[in-house]
């Protein structure tokens, strides 16, 4: 593993957060210690950790003090600008590679790589303290899959099983919550109308993340990080390696903006959801793996060109997805809501709710068209012809 | 995050008089409070903002005075944390010096800080109002949401005359209503090389119906200077006098607010 060669210390990460942030604004740093960030007034507005996992990789963590998000907010984006990454967790997911490095050796790479992540959100989730912790553990897991489902060539068939079952577990555990939590943040403010939808979500949530934190301390998820790492190791020492990352990475991203092309090229005006749901889902598998492979072993001006048209067309397709779901959800709900104290007077609100939702979700439609024009453009299409052939 | 039930205590520092060292007092205690392990919220509902300054937090807060008292549990929407671990402010707003009359629209005004506290008792493990100088409706409603009064007292005879009236006033039962609200003076800017000041603290220990507290603060550079440091004593200069005093008043006040809990922290 070569991380190592790129540690870093304390000092190198606070002087970059210096050097990005407003002179204003002052950087602390105790010998060894977090980073402190303080605003104009002198305020200790969010604390800055070095972290560094057992696998050589480090990552930075910005934790806002109470009351100061929105602040942090903007200091992440100084940070970003500045070529700071830092996130609430380590978001950075991308290994180093070479084109004719063996698939199997380097998607075993990614995969650790994505693991760390994942269990490294682990202990915040069951804190409860901070729903990204919960999304980016959810987002790690995701990737996993994607690059298992993917990059088959590097597993064998029966290796490459095993491993996304244990990944869908983890996400099966952990879906019902996050699902809550977006729901619940998507309804906020709450007017006084909405309260009893927001006690009934909240309860709700409170279960969902009960039972999530049984299964997240059981054994199965205490021993599936090791279980995991295992069995990835021993996938690649078993793998057939007759071909090259790049040589697989190319293909498998070529076959996906094709699929895309043709599926997205279908969707007629009267079209049902479960469509655009397909086209997203192959969009996040599109992305995940330029993002993962593309960027590190392709031309990066034209990779970033691509994601962000992808970006553009997921936005739109997420919103529509989004708004279908807690649509649906609230719709469901209406019965118990009903039998709650003010029950009546909720479920009317929660019906302009969802027809706001349904609003929305028809104004992603009618955006589809456009993003979707740029995506399967001619010129894209040549881009991914000629960048990944 | 489920939240045990915590014995909260709401401690109010108060005096009729400003500039007699509630705000100096309210915020090192709550930071030692803090400091000890306890979760610790202050809200500083002066609106000259004095403890809001010293923990550098901007004296704002969103929709003002009147809804924080309207909407139950949106106090919890304002709350920053200070610089110190454990330790909370809720900051003080331009809008408070219209606190008494956005308390007289409710039906029972008197009541109505408690009721914004109560749903902050379950993150609290102490909660501090530093009040503003004076007599008013909000100070009835902090003592209604108190378990224990604060009152600083300057050993000068004027200052003194300020503390005897909110006796009378107590007596009289137009304060304190809820029983079991305890009231303590302590001493504060205290000299003890001038025989006045000695003079009116016997004076003040003599009178039965009055607690006074053991410690005194002595006046000190050091809590003038927390205006520059914008810090606790105890931060910048702990092994100042002021520093010790403060220490020693906050285990005396521990002391008599959790009796059982004595010594053991938990
Ligand atoms: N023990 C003390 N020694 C010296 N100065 C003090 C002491 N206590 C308070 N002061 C100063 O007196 C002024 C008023 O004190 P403060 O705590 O703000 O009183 P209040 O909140 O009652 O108005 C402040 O400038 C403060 O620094
Ligand atoms: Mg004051």
């Amino acid at each position: 593993m070569s991380a190592r060669g790129e540690l870093f210390t304390y000092a190198d990460a606070a002087a970059q957060v210096r050097a990005a942030l407003p002179p204003s604004y002052g950087v602390t740093q105790a010998p060894n210690g977090p980073i402190d960030v303080r605003d104009e007034r002198q305020k200790l507005v969010c604390r800055i950790q070095l972290r560094v996992l057992t696998g050589g990789s480090q990552w930075l963590t910005l934790a806002p003090l109470r009351g100061y998000e929105r602040k942090c907010d903007r200091i992440r984006c100084w940070l970003e600008h500045g070529g700071v990454h830092p996130s609430w967790q380590w978001k950075q997911a991308r290994v180093p590679m070479a084109a004719d490095d063996p698939a199997n050796v380097a998607v075993a790479r990614v995969l650790e790589r994505l693991l760390e992540i994942q269990q490294a959100n682990l202990p915040g989730v069951l804190a409860g303290e901070d729903p990204e912790f919960l999304h980016d553990l959810r987002v790690a897991n995701r990737r996993a899959r994607t690059v298992v489902r993917q990059m088959d060539a590097a597993f064998a068939p029966a290796d490459a099983a095993r491993i996304a079952a244990e990944l869908r577990w983890l996400g099966a555990q952990t879906g019902p919550t996050r699902d809550l939590e977006v729901l619940l943040a998507t309804l906020d403010p709450v007017t006084a109308e909405l309260e009893p939808l927001r006690l009934l979500l909240e309860r709700r949530l409170v279960h969902a993340r009960a039972e999530m934190t049984v299964s997240l301390r059981s054994q199965r998820a205490t021993q599936l990080d090791s279980t995991l790492t295992r069995l990835v190791q021993e996938a690649a020492q078993r793998a057939p390696a007759a071909i090259g990352v790049a040589e697989l990475a190319g293909a498998r991203i070529r076959r996906l903006h094709r699929r895309m092309v043709r599926a997205g090229g279908a969707i007629s005006a009267q079209i049902e959801p479960q469509v655009y749901h397909e086209l997203r889902k192959q969009g996040k598998e599109l992305r995940y793996l330029l993002e993962l492979f593309g960027l590190a072993l392709f031309d990066n001006t034209a990779v970033g060109e691509l994601i962000a048209a992808l970006k553009e067309l997921q936005d739109v397709l997420g919103r529509h997805q989004d708004c279908a779901v807690h649509a649906a959800t609230l719709r469901q709900l209406a019965p118990q809501l009903a039998a709650q104290p003010g029950g009546v007077g909720a479920l009317l609100a929660t019906g302009s709710v969802i027809a706001g939702l349904e609003a929305r979700q028809a104004e992603a439609r009618e955006h589809f068209e456009s993003s979707f024009n740029i995506f399967a453009s001619a010129r894209q299409r040549k881009l991914v012809a000629r960048v990944f052939d | 995050m489920t939240n045990q039930p915590r014995d909260t205590r709401v401690i109010a520092t108060y005096n009729i008089k400003g500039g007699v060292g509630k705000t100096s007092a309210a915020v090192n205690l709550a930071y030692l409070a803090a400091a000890a392990g306890h979760q610790t919220l202050l809200w500083d509902l002066d609106p000259q903002a004095a403890s809001t300054y010293l923990f550098r937090v901007r004296p704002k807060v969103k929709g003002g005075g009147r809804g924080l008292l309207r909407k139950r549990d949106s106090a919890r929407d304002h709350i920053k944390a200070t610089d110190h671990e454990r330790l909370d402010l809720l900051p003080a707003d331009f809008s408070y010096r219209h606190l008494d009359l956005a308390l007289d629209q409710f039906k029972k005004p008197a009541a109505r800080l408690r009721k914004v506290l109560a749903p902050l008792r379950a993150d609290y493990d102490y909660i501090f109002l530093d009040c503003p100088p004076s007599i008013s409706l909000v100070s009835e409603a902090v003592f209604e949401a108190s378990d224990a009064l604060l009152v600083p007292v300057i050993p000068a005879t004027l200052s003194s005359r300020a503390y005897e009236q909110l006796e009378e006033l107590t007596r009289a039962g137009k304060v304190g209503r809820r029983s079991g609200t305890a009231t303590f003076a302590f001493f504060s800017m205290a000299d003890v090389g001038r025989p006045l000041h000695l003079q009116v603290m016997e004076r003040l220990r003599g009178i039965d119906q009055l607690t006074v507290l053991g410690v005194a603060i002595p006046t000190a550079d050091e809590v003038e200077l927390m205006g520059e440091e914008r810090n606790p004593v105890n931060v910048f200069a702990p092994a100042s006098a002021a520093a010790v005093a403060y220490v020693a008043l906050w285990t005396e006040i521990e002391r008599r607010l959790r009796p059982a809990a004595a010594s053991a922290g938990s």
